[in-house]
């Protein structure tokens, strides 16, 4: 009946009358009124959506909706209207029905591009080019990385350090160019490095969504790649207590997982407080490819975050606090050291020097990142309507690094357990967004963001890698989207002030110098939203977005271990400055869906590390130096994306990522850009099998060529061959109404070796080897809400 | 009423949230905090060369990095000046002289021999060779190189790379295993 499982926690639903009338299959009615969850208004205008069928309708006058000639079976509705959150919910048509909806006020109108007023809308229409992976969607990943999850999406990649680290890539861009949403805060790390993955717990989310090109205008500066929401669901409403508890088992690594969430609401009195408890665990031991163990490559993590909230029917307030602890070694054989010539030896041996044997064991060479997030909301509906929300987030990040060798100390001192380098970066940042009530047809909001941090690095470093720093920064943002019948057009306009002071030691005099950098810029953007019919919809944006260069690019001076070069920053770089253009259209209809989106990212002043011809010489060997230089880049390129269902059993999902990066001023190819990708997948559900729902069995490749376009001399050895990876995953359902879901997944199924191009340590060892991970979902209800009783009875 | 209460009370929440983000920094990023004492940088490598046959036939020889680790080079390299068809024993040194006194760091690696080896690669030299001589307390011994011994061979110019490795676990006699603690070049002329 209810497919709780597909259900965020925000959804209200009531239901009214039954009317127990046979009909024949595709003549069901389905009709209702559309209700306002807090003064139990009616809601005129409202958009409702059906998605596999492409039907929407509109509430009237008297918030009256209907839909005619629906087919028996499970639909998928959304039900949107401004001021108010999207409902999407899934419900069974099994007769004629009555359904009342209510919608809850929005208390999250940060993604504006969300809130459309368009004729017939769902939640895909925007005129940025978004991906969403759904809870669904996000529990045949769980287990793996935030980036690895990302990857389902086309044009997102990883960029990986060994198996243990990798980071998104999106349209070729990643690190400081893609910002990450954490719970609608912007995550702050040390993301300058290539090599640190961002300190997300992605348990923590009920979906993940990846807005792809220019998402500057809302979120910052920087974004010129793109932005990753993390997006937890809203804490439930009515009296009620439930959770659920994931596990994961994979044979590779034989790491396991567990992840439970507790969340509740209370009624009477203390109707409108909320709260929500998440815990996860993950313990990992080495990897292996296909020919040997990967020395080193353990992990753990133990993340958990907590919430309480409330509110009334105008106004509320929350507050989040999460917390990401991990502990994970650097794979023994990256640390080759010693000058080229022994760097060109173990590039050129078909394993690593020394592998092993498998461990849970973490030796020195690991690190440690421990980030905490306290964030804090309110928002408040005023009476004439519109809407003012603010946010205030403290962030505090503490990166460790154990160097391989034990610090030499000869007066009895011990520094064994103190880190190589230790960066402790504290954050501090508030928002403050107006929503104005819509005129006519337009509705907007206006917003000011402002936030401050300090870098304090110690260690046991000569010198540190990246100098103490203090970060003011300021932003105003207005965006206004405009609905007019087919037309949703949107424009925003920002400005940002950006003022770095470092604190550092000039090496020869000893004396503290305090250079100061400050950056400015507006950001712009335009876009628009067509729908031509209920199948067909074509979007585009132009947006214009900067990135000042980050405290490592400025600074570095140093060995960087991993790749043994020698990397040198540029204090006199330039901010970036892009113009990315995105346009797609969107096809969908009973049994076939499409999605094409292009982009063109035009990037003035990109920053990257090139080849010198110079050498360091050092007591640790003889290194060649990169040095951060800038140029004009392009990144061009195609996302396609389309599945067809031959009925409802057997369904083909097919995913393609194609992109160019090329340096305008050399006339060359970018270095380390992501090769083409694609994925393919065949899907049979068998609907029922006696008891069981669902029961499906899925088989599937990813093939990615070898990656020939790359500038000569940009890299110590060409880019690896292509190469296909058979996949392959069977699972079910049990249980009506809080379903079980189980699933075995085989990755690398053939158990095939190979190296990926965008993997650091691809110089050095193959990627890991067949894994086979068992995904147990268990949803489970202690007290239940109140509507859902009357909804079952 | 109830809405300019509210919106003053946001506005002053929100004032005091930049007040104080901006005034509680411990500004502890403007102390810049020098590394604990007792760490110790690699600055200089140093080989005494006693010729076997002729005590009087020292050769002391320093390669010196006073600012270690950074793209600055050695500010020191003596060459190794060797006569033909001879043996030289050999000790290397390892000091800090980042301090005074400077901090002798081939002590501590000399404690910690059962995961360290010297290796050796000379180039442009014939007839020429530098092997360990001592060995670790591995059971069975393995050669550390510490000390060790060159044979010269004919006459000509060359060098010879001296480095460290460093092997937790996985020493097994052989330089292959393991990172690179120290890794220098000497010129060597054998006349």
């Amino acid at each position: 009946m209810f497919q709780r499982l597909f259900l965020p926690a925000f959804i209200l639903l009531c239901i009214g009358l039954n009317r127990t009338e046979a009909q024949s299959d595709c003549r069901l009615i389905l009709t209702g009124k559309i209700y306002c969850a807090d003064d139990q208004k009616l809601i005129p205008g409202a958009i409702l959506f059906i998605d596999m069928a492409s039907k929407g309708t509109q509430s009237d006058s008297t918030g009256k909706y209907v839909f005619p000639e629906l087919c028996k079976g499970p639909v998928r509705i959304l039900i949107s209207s401004i001021g108010y959150q999207t409902l999407d919910t899934t419900i069974v048509i099994n007769r004629n029905q009555r359904i009342n909806f209510m919608l809850k006020a929005s208390d999250i109108h940060l993604h504006y591009f969300e809130i459309t007023a368009n004729y017939i809308a769902n939640q895909e229409l925007q005129t940025v080019t978004k991906n969403t992976l759904e809870k669904k969607e996000l529990l045949e990943l769980q287990g793996l990385s935030l980036g690895d999850e990302l990857k389902e999406i086309p044009g997102v990649n990883v960029l990986k350090s060994g198996a243990t680290i990798s980071k998104p890539i999106i349209h070729g861009l990643h690190s400081n160019r893609i910002l990450i949403l954490n719970n609608g805060v912007r995550l702050e790390g040390q993301q300058w490095g290539s090599e640190h993955a961002p300190e997300v717990d992605p348990f923590i989310a009920t979906r993940l969504s990846v807005i792809k090109g220019a998402g500057s205008l809302r979120y910052g500066p920087d974004a010129i790649g793109g932005v990753v929401l993390v997006e937890p669901g809203a804490l439930p409403s009515e009296k009620s207590i439930d959770g659920e508890l994931n596990l994961v088992a994979e044979s590779n690594g034989r790491a396991y997982t567990g992840s439970a969430t507790l969340q509740g609401a209370f009624g009477k009195k203390t109707q409108g407080l909320s709260w929500r408890i998440q815990g996860t665990n993950r313990t990992s031991g080495s990897l292996s490819t296909p020919d040997y163990n990967l020395d080193n490559t353990g992990t753990i993590q133990h993340n958990y975050s907590a919430a309480i909230g409330y509110s009334r029917n105008n106004y509320g307030i929350e507050t989040y606090y999460s917390r990401f602890f991990t502990r994970f070694g650097i794979f023994s054989g990256s640390h080759v050291g010693g000058d080229s010539t022994q760097l060109i030896e173990a590039f050129e041996r078909d394993a690593p020097a020394v592998t092993g044997d498998f461990s849970y064991k973490i030796n020195r060479g690991f690190q440690e990142v421990d980030h905490a997030l306290w964030k804090t909301n309110a928002w408040y509906h005023f009476k004439k309507g519109g809407k003012l929300t603010a946010v205030f987030a403290r962030q505090t990040d503490v990166r460790q690094e154990f160097g391989f060798n034990l610090p030499f100390t000869s007066n009895g001192v011990d520094l064994s357990n103190f880190p190589e380098a230790d960066f402790q970066l504290t954050t501090h940042s508030t928002e403050l967004v107006y929503e104005h009530k819509p005129i006519e047809n337009l509705s907007g909001s206006i917003g000011v963001n402002f936030f401050t941090q300090g870098n304090v690095f110690r260690g046991l470093g000569y010198r540190s890698l990246i100098p103490n720093f203090r970060n003011y920064y300021g932003g105003i943002f207005l965006i206004e989207k405009l609905s007019l019948g087919k037309w949703l057009i949107e424009a925003g306009v920002r400005y940002d002030y950006r003022f770095q002071r470092e604190y550092k030691l000039n090496p020869i005099t000893l004396l503290k110098e305090t250079p100061e950098y400050s950056f400015s810029n507006y950001t712009g953007n335009v876009g628009f939203t067509y729908k031509l019919n209920r199948k067909i919809s074509l979007q585009s944006n132009v947006g214009k977005a900067w990135r000042a260069p980050s405290i490592y690019e400025l600074n570095v001076d140093g060995i960087h271990s991993s790749t043994s070069t020698y990397e040198i920053g540029n204090h006199n770089l330039l901010p970036e400055n892009a113009l990315n253009s995105t346009a797609s259209i969107q096809f969908k209809s009973d049994r076939f869906d499409l999605e094409i989106g292009g982009y063109y990212n035009y990037i003035a002043n990109y920053i990257y590390l090139r080849p010198s011809l110079e050498y360091a010489v050092t007591y640790e060997g003889t290194f060649r130096i990169f040095r951060f230089v800038q140029t004009d880049a392009v990144f061009k390129g195609v996302d396609i994306q389309w599945n067809y269902r031959l009925n409802n059993h057997l369904s083909f999902e097919s995913k393609t990522g194609l992109i160019w990066a090329n340096d305008l001023e050399k006339d060359d190819y970018l270095t380390l850009i992501t090769p083409n990708r694609f994925d393919n997948r065949l899907k049979y559900d068998f609907d029922r099998l006696g008891k069981i729902n669902h029961p499906f069995i899925k088989i599937g490749f990813t093939a990615i060529p070898e990656q020939k376009r790359f500038p000569v001399n940009g890299d110590f050895i060409p880019p690896p061959k292509g190469y296909v990876l058979l996949n392959a995953a069977i699972g079910m359902q049990a249980g009506k109404k809080n379903p079980i879901v189980i699933s075995i997944t085989a990755e690398n199924l053939l158990n095939q070796r190979y190296r990926d191009y965008l993997n650091f340590f691809r110089y050095f060892a193959d990627e890991p080897g067949r894994n086979i991970l068992l995904r147990i979902h268990i949803p489970f209800t202690i007290i239940q809400k109140t509507t859902q009783k009357n909804f079952n009875q | 009423m109830k809405f300019k209460s509210l919106s003053s009370t946001i506005t002053v929440a929100i004032c005091a949230m930049s007040i104080f983000t901006i005034s509680s920094c411990e500004k502890e990023e403007e102390i810049l905090v020098p590394a604990p004492p007792g760490n110790e940088f690699i600055t200089t490598s140093i080989i005494t060369a006693t010729n076997s046959a002729d005590a009087s036939d020292v050769q002391v020889v320093r390669w010196v990095d006073l600012t270690p680790g950074d793209a600055v080079g050695p500010t020191q390299i003596d060459t190794l000046k060797l006569r033909a068809d001879a043996t030289y024993n050999c000790t290397i040194g390892i000091l800090d002289e980042t301090v005074l006194p400077a901090g002798n760091i081939g002590e501590e690696i000399s404690e910690r021999r059962n995961y360290h080896i010297f290796c050796f690669y000379p180039s442009g030299l014939s007839g020429f060779s530098m092997v360990a001589t001592d060995v670790d307390t591995n059971v069975p011994a393995l050669p550390f190189g510490m000390e060790n011994k060159i044979t010269t061979g004919g006459t000509g110019n060359g060098q010879i790379e001296v480095a460290l490795k460093h092997q937790p676990n996985v020493k097994d006699g052989t330089c292959d295993p393991g990172s690179v603690d120290f890794n220098v070049v000497y010129p060597v002329i054998v006349y």
